[in-house]
């Protein structure tokens, strides 16, 4: 389980020559369980990728803790993996390396981690691009990298920063598709940040709704609908009531002009 | 092909005095690369160069590598980088003699000189232009400081490393030939104060093509390296 209390995290900046201080997030505060697919969803700027970030232990926070199973973070782990808004893969480097990159770190050896590696591109879907350089790849299938990529370390719990939020909506809902059928195999715990609502009560057991300045969670609602699921759920009413539910809420969160 | 008619067809206009055409020129160089004191000259200038750009690279690289990594080295070097930057390197070559002398340490010295900050500063500006994402990735991944500079600030930097490298080698041949005008009698700088004293242009601008060619040379070498070296990314840059 992870166990997010009470989190604040304060940012100072320069606005008109003296610094002011703001709250990025204040009382921050979730429960995910384990096995569960969670979906944060917000206005931009809101504080969420942040958050995201917390957990798998890049950003620091000034009050309040993260346990995960008990344990509080104090920096990334291997029980974490995480899947970067901007792909973040390296260029220099084909799909097979990309993907073993967080293998490599470990220590694992190239022989050792070649079948895993393999394994992966296959359930991602880029089986024959295994040689590609990421600048061959079209945006999807460079996240395509990037979610085999946090999968190869077989982490339990998966951290997921807008991962389509850069993919046209074909793609998208591609990617969605085939994103759902790999979590149900696994389940693995998964945090998934996202401001695309359809997306967010799509993929979700629950989705979070947090409001922006300072951040903390408005309301978390739950996704009642059946698994396996596939993109004809997406016309039930109670999808679509959620939905409607859902853009109330953020409808009334648009951030102060600043 | 255009630039060698119109240099033979100016050449026959201006006179051989001072502009002597292709053909003449080539004639002269085809002379002057079966005489043994040319080629002596070649080996006295390119043991200064190649021993001064050597040593430039090996001390440049890991300056700028170093402080393009660590904001606070770099703060603590970067006026003293801008200073050599801008002092004119001719200037230092009295300094050079009085302390070296005349002769092969001081003339590596001023190939040293007029190569090391460039390849030192583009080695930085590689490091400072790592993408933030990368390393926040590889951090997310669990990688320790030293797999972060091999494995993400390194391959990051390393197509700047090489224009620095191109960059220093023209610097060098520079450095070269000014170090063997300035002190004297050596090398390929003694042929074209010689053949300049004497009016023999043709074998003066058989010099300097030559010096050219070499030049052009190892330029593309280095830029067979990078090609091999970093694939991904090959820098646009001064050829």
């Amino acid at each position: 389980m992870i166990d997010i209390r009470n989190i604040v995290k304060l940012y100072k900046k320069q606005e008109d020559g003296r610094p002011v201080e703001f709250y990025a997030l204040k009382g921050f505060s979730l429960r995910i369980e384990n096995h569960e697919f969670l979906s944060i969803i917000g206005p931009s700027g809101c504080g969420k990728t942040t958050l995201l970030k917390m957990v798998d232990g890049l950003i620091p926070w000034d009050e309040g803790e993260i346990l995960i199973d008990g344990r509080s973070v104090s920096g990334p782990g291997p029980d974490r993996g995480m899947v970067f808004q901007n792909f973040a893969l390296l260029p220099w480097v084909d799909v097979i390396a990309n993907v073993g990159f967080g293998l490599e770190l470990r220590g694992v050896k190239a022989e050792q981690r070649e079948a895993v590696v393999l394994e992966y591109i296959r359930a991602v879907g880029l089986d024959g691009f295994e040689h590609h350089y990421p600048r061959q790849l079209s945006g999807g299938m460079q996240q395509r990298v990037g979610l085999a990529r946090a999968l190869a370390v077989d982490p339990k719990i998966l951290l997921l920063d807008e991962p389509f939020g850069s993919v046209d909506a074909q793609t998208r809902r591609l990617l969605q598709h085939d994103l759902i059928r790999l979590w149900e195999r696994s389940q693995k715990t998964a945090i998934f940040v996202t401001h695309d609502m359809e997306e967010a009560i799509y993929l979700s057991d629950r989705v979070a709704l947090m409001r922006p300045r300072p951040g903390s969670v408005q309301e978390v609602l739950k996704v009642s609908l059946p698994r396996p699921r596939n993109e004809e759920i997406k016309k039930e009413k109670s999808f679509v009531d959620l939905k409607e539910y859902l853009w109330e809420q953020l409808k009334g969160m648009q951030l102060p002009k600043s | 092909m255009i630039l060698l008619s119109a240099w033979e067809i100016a050449g026959r206009r201006v006179g051989a005095l001072i502009f002597p055409a292709f053909s003449q020129v080539l004639v002269a160089w085809v002379k002057l690369s079966s005489s043994p004191e040319f080629l002596k000259a070649i080996y006295l200038s390119n043991e200064a160069m190649v021993i001064g750009f050597l040593l430039a690279a090996a001390a440049g690289i890991p300056l700028g590598l170093f402080t393009g990594r660590f904001p606070l080295a770099g703060r603590v070097a970067n006026p003293y980088l801008d200073i050599f930057l801008m002092t004119p390197t001719v200037s230092l070559v009295p300094l050079f003699i009085m302390i070296f002398g005349v002769g092969l340490v001081s003339r590596i010295a001023v190939v040293f000189s007029f190569a090391f900050i460039f390849v030192a500063v583009n080695a930085q500006a590689g490091m400072k232009a790592t993408e933030p994402s990368l390393v926040e990735m590889a951090h997310s991944f669990g990688a320790r400081e030293s797999q972060l500079f091999t494995r993400i600030y390194l391959p990051s930097a390393l197509p700047a490393i090489m224009a620095g490298i191109r960059i220093g080698i023209s610097r060098a041949v520079a450095g070269m030939v000014v170090a063997e005008l300035l002190m004297g009698a050596v090398g390929l700088g003694e042929l074209i104060s010689f053949y300049g004293g004497s009016f023999k242009t043709d074998y003066l601008f058989a010099t300097i093509a030559t010096i050219v060619c070499e030049g052009l040379i190892l330029l593309h070498l280095a830029q067979r390296l990078e090609l091999r070296l970093a694939p991904w990314k090959v820098s646009e840059g001064i050829e």
